[in-house]
């Protein structure tokens, strides 16, 4: 049975929105059979990132959390993965970062020392929110046009395909909406919010095998 | 966050940039926010961070930049 393994902190806004949004994910995984190492909120800790990977071994990592071209930060920002982390442990897994910047070195970094694939940004990760769905992220019909497309990465991960095809058909879902948004039919909150997706869309990168999959 | 040491550098380029932005940003709707890293932000407060020239209103400069060259070379509907 392969695994994935989630980290979903929750400690601010932005954080919140991410933990809400990795649900559908979570849901697709189990309904696929996958084994799900939910780290969520306080355990999204780095004793229990590092112990799962030593017990469980799994195939595929997704972390959400605040990020830098150096870290990547879990509950309360406390760092999950650096260029100190024993990257014998991340040997042969795919992983997909939602967080800012790690893909502008940190991802070549663990490639370079043996994980098999990254996923992540190489700038920051830009999404809108409508204040009225704060209580409700998953309903939040802004938000949607961001994080959909985002957890296209991870989903199609799930369903077997390579870490080319899954970052290809994100970055065309961001397109779809882009060439969406940016119509004068459609709402001025989205017309004002495209240059940000487009910001994704462009940072979005792929490093080591594109023809890994779970 | 993109490096903007070229701009950055010309305080009459920056001056221009920032009132390029904050027209761009002056768009957004008071009902939406905006989550850049680890914060959330308003309209007004990016409107404040990009008249102060720091970090976060860099990066929202750097994005309008981006999205803006790219529109001017056809790079955004290049397969159109």
């Amino acid at each position: 049975m392969s695994s994935l393994l989630v980290s979903r902190p929750k400690h601010d806004l932005p954080t919140e929105y991410l933990f809400h949004w990795c649900k559908p994910v979570i849901g697709m995984a189990i309904k696929r059979g996958m084994k799900v190492l939910d780290l969520k909120s306080g355990k999204a800790s780095w004793k229990i990132f590092v112990s799962y990977l030593k017990s469980a071994d799994p195939d595929l990592i997704f972390l959400n959390g605040h990020g830098s071209a150096h870290e990547i930060g879990g509950q309360n920002n406390e760092v999950l993965v650096s260029e100190k982390t024993d990257v014998k442990l991340l040997k042969g897994k795919i992983m997909y970062v939602r967080s800012c910047e790690s893909g502008a070195y940190l991802g070549k970094f663990l490639v370079k020392n043996g994980l098999k694939a990254f996923v992540g940004y190489a700038d920051s990760f830009y999404f809108p929110t409508l204040i009225e769905y704060k209580s409700r992220p998953l309903l939040d019909p802004l938000t949607r046009v961001f994080l959909e497309p985002s957890n296209l990465v991870v989903t199609t991960l799930i369903k077997g395909h390579s870490v080319l095809e899954a970052h290809l058909r994100s970055q065309n879902s961001m397109i779809q909406n882009f060439k969406r948004m940016v119509l004068s039919s459609s709402s001025s909150r989205e017309r004002v919010f495209a240059t940000y997706l487009w910001s994704n869309l462009q940072s979005q990168v792929v490093w080591g095998s594109k023809d890994a999959r779970v | 966050m993109p490096d903007t040491a070229a701009w950055t550098q010309d305080p009459e380029l920056v001056e221009s940039l920032k009132l390029l932005a904050m027209e761009r940003v002056k768009t957004i709707p008071d009902d939406t926010e905006l989550s850049v890293g680890a914060g959330v932000y308003s309209k007004d407060q990016l409107l404040t961070h990009i008249r102060k020239g720091d970090g976060i209103g860099n990066q929202i400069i750097e994005v309008q930049l981006r999205f803006l060259r790219d529109m001017a070379s056809g790079a955004i509907f290049k397969d159109e």
